[in-house]
């Protein structure tokens, strides 16, 4: 079945939710002609977009982010918004299939009139990824959502990717016994906007209380990045609720305070230049890898490095000479 | 092993599935054919429409097919067809399959195709597994099911129909 741009067009602005998915699956495709396509659609769907809250969180595996975000969509839903749910999920570098189980645990929230959650698989290469989700973001815009939450792993560089696409980040904790700020990388608190210790209930509620202060201790210790921002503390629990509707309420208190300062529009603007900029890096290596030559001779030079035979600055030299010609 | 999301991690080498390496490999091959074709992975939801939690078959279902290179969604357990089917075209799976343990497979599979049809996406093929009647066959066929696997473990055939499902 192929379908025309316009189709994929009008069926985004009609909100038809098999459309939207269609038109994401053309996004991720890998097909230099399906990215043409998507390149086209979502140029056109542009001025549609832009208007919705967008979040990004994370966090280690094990803090609840599933259940966090079906906690927080359905109090969003229930509040009248559209929910977008946009799920990274790693793919297997040895058999590169993946598992994607995100909505094992939304399984309310799965299946929401006003909520459209669509899980990804990685892929393997985290470049690809970013692209992907920023322009799925536009289509989800365009498509009436008005909170669009990027979910990521919380491990490795894609909190800097996410953190780059979203107004808001959010980093989700948990309470340990007393050491919480070990292993947390200072890298993670510095993009968040906001963070939230999760669990909090039960025997739990000290321990948060706890983690809590300590938490605000170290955000103590960094520069915020906004001049009228600082990134609060705030504990809640997925299961008992408490707490969730205090996340949104910062938010929405973030989005005002930088919506009249400005702030935002500067760093919606930042955001469009860094998205500019991985489209032009991901470009560059794509071309590099098509070129003729540089096809030719890299199992060669390759394997001359293996063996110890070229260094690898002067390998990396003569690729990069060769694509030059 | 492949982390599935749900707390637990499973690999499918240790389900005894009738599968070995070359046959592995010879999957392998054929998902990366589809894959230079398609510009993805066949995308596979792996459904779970009776009244309880995910069995050891549609675990091991999603392990193995995670493994030969698929792109699996696992949907919540005990879902219903309009939901599986949602879900199915939220993810844009190519196929949905279940496992049939409750011999209620004849009414899932008439809500879940209607369920299809109803949102035009009547081309997400359905495959279903588990101990079905023979006599069954023909009613589930007719109803929409483009491939019945039966019990498993799966043999080489039927790994074979079910790729061909995507071509």
């Amino acid at each position: 079945m192929i379908m025309e741009i316009q189709e994929f067009i009008d069926g985004v602005l009609a909100q038809n939710r098999r459309i939207v998915a269609k038109t994401i699956t053309l996004i991720e495709s890998s097909l230099p002609a399906h990215q043409e396509m998507a390149k086209t659609i979502v140029d056109t769907l542009l001025p549609y977009a832009g208007n919705a809250v967008r979040i990004g969180i994370t966090g280690v595996p094990g803090v609840g982010k599933s259940t966090y975000i079906e906690s927080f969509g359905l109090q969003l839903v229930e509040q009248g918004h559209q929910v977008a749910v946009l799920a990274v999920d790693p793919s297997s570098s040895k058999s590169g299939g993946s598992i994607m189980g995100d909505k094992t645990r939304m399984e309310r929230l799965s299946l929401e009139q006003r909520a459209f959650i669509r899980p990804s698989p990685s892929g393997g290469t985290l470049g690809g990824v970013a692209r992907r989700t920023r322009e799925t973001i536009v289509v989800c815009e365009a498509a009436g959502f008005d909170v669009i939450i990027v979910e990521t792993v919380g491990v490795g560089q894609s909190e800097t990717t996410v953190a780059s696409m979203v107004d808001f980040f959010l980093v989700l904790m948990l309470a340990g016994a007393g050491d919480e700020l070990q292993g947390i990388k200072k890298g993670v608190l510095e993009l968040a906007d906001a963070i939230a210790i999760n669990k909090a209930d039960g025997n739990n509620i000290e321990n948060a209380a706890r983690a809590k202060i300590e938490y605000e201790k170290a955000l103590n210790l960094l520069t915020p990045s906004s001049k009228i921002w600082s990134p609060p503390v705030l504990t809640c629990s997925a299961l008992t609720m408490d707490g969730i509707d205090d996340i949104w309420q910062t938010i929405l208190d973030y989005k005002e305070k930088l919506e009249t300062s400005g702030e935002l529009m500067a760093k919606r603007q930042r955001q469009a230049l860094d998205w500019l900029w991985a489209l032009v890096e991901e470009g560059l290596r794509e071309r590099f890898y098509r070129n003729p030559d540089v096809k030719k001779s890299l199992s060669e030079i390759v394997k001359a490095v293996e063996k110890g035979e070229t260094a690898p600055t002067a390998a990396a030299q003569r690729l990069l000479d060769l694509h030059d010609v | 092993m492949v982390d599935y999301g749900c707390g637990a991690a499973y690999s499918s080498k240790y389900y005894g599935l009738n599968i070995n390496e070359m046959m592995m490999s010879e999957i392998k091959q054929r998902i990366e054919q589809f894959v230079k074709k398609e510009g993805r992975r066949p995308r596979i939801l792996v459904s779970n429409m009776d009244n309880k939690s995910h069995d050891h078959g549609t675990r091991l279902m999603a392990a193995f097919f995670a493994e030969s290179g698929f792109d699996v969604d696992i949907s919540p357990s005990h879902q219903t067809p309009r939901g599986t089917a949602r879900m199915a075209i939220e993810n844009d799976v190519h196929v949905i399959c279940f496992l049939s343990t409750e011999n209620r497979h004849k009414h899932q599979v008439s809500d879940l195709a209607k369920a299809l049809e109803a949102e035009e996406a009547e081309n997400v093929k359905i495959v279903i597994g588990g101990a079905i009647s023979r006599s069954d066959y023909k009613f589930l066929n007719d109803a929409g099911v483009d491939l019945i696997l039966g019990s498993l473990p799966v043999n080489r055939t039927a790994i074979n129909q079910l790729l061909n499902l995507f071509e």
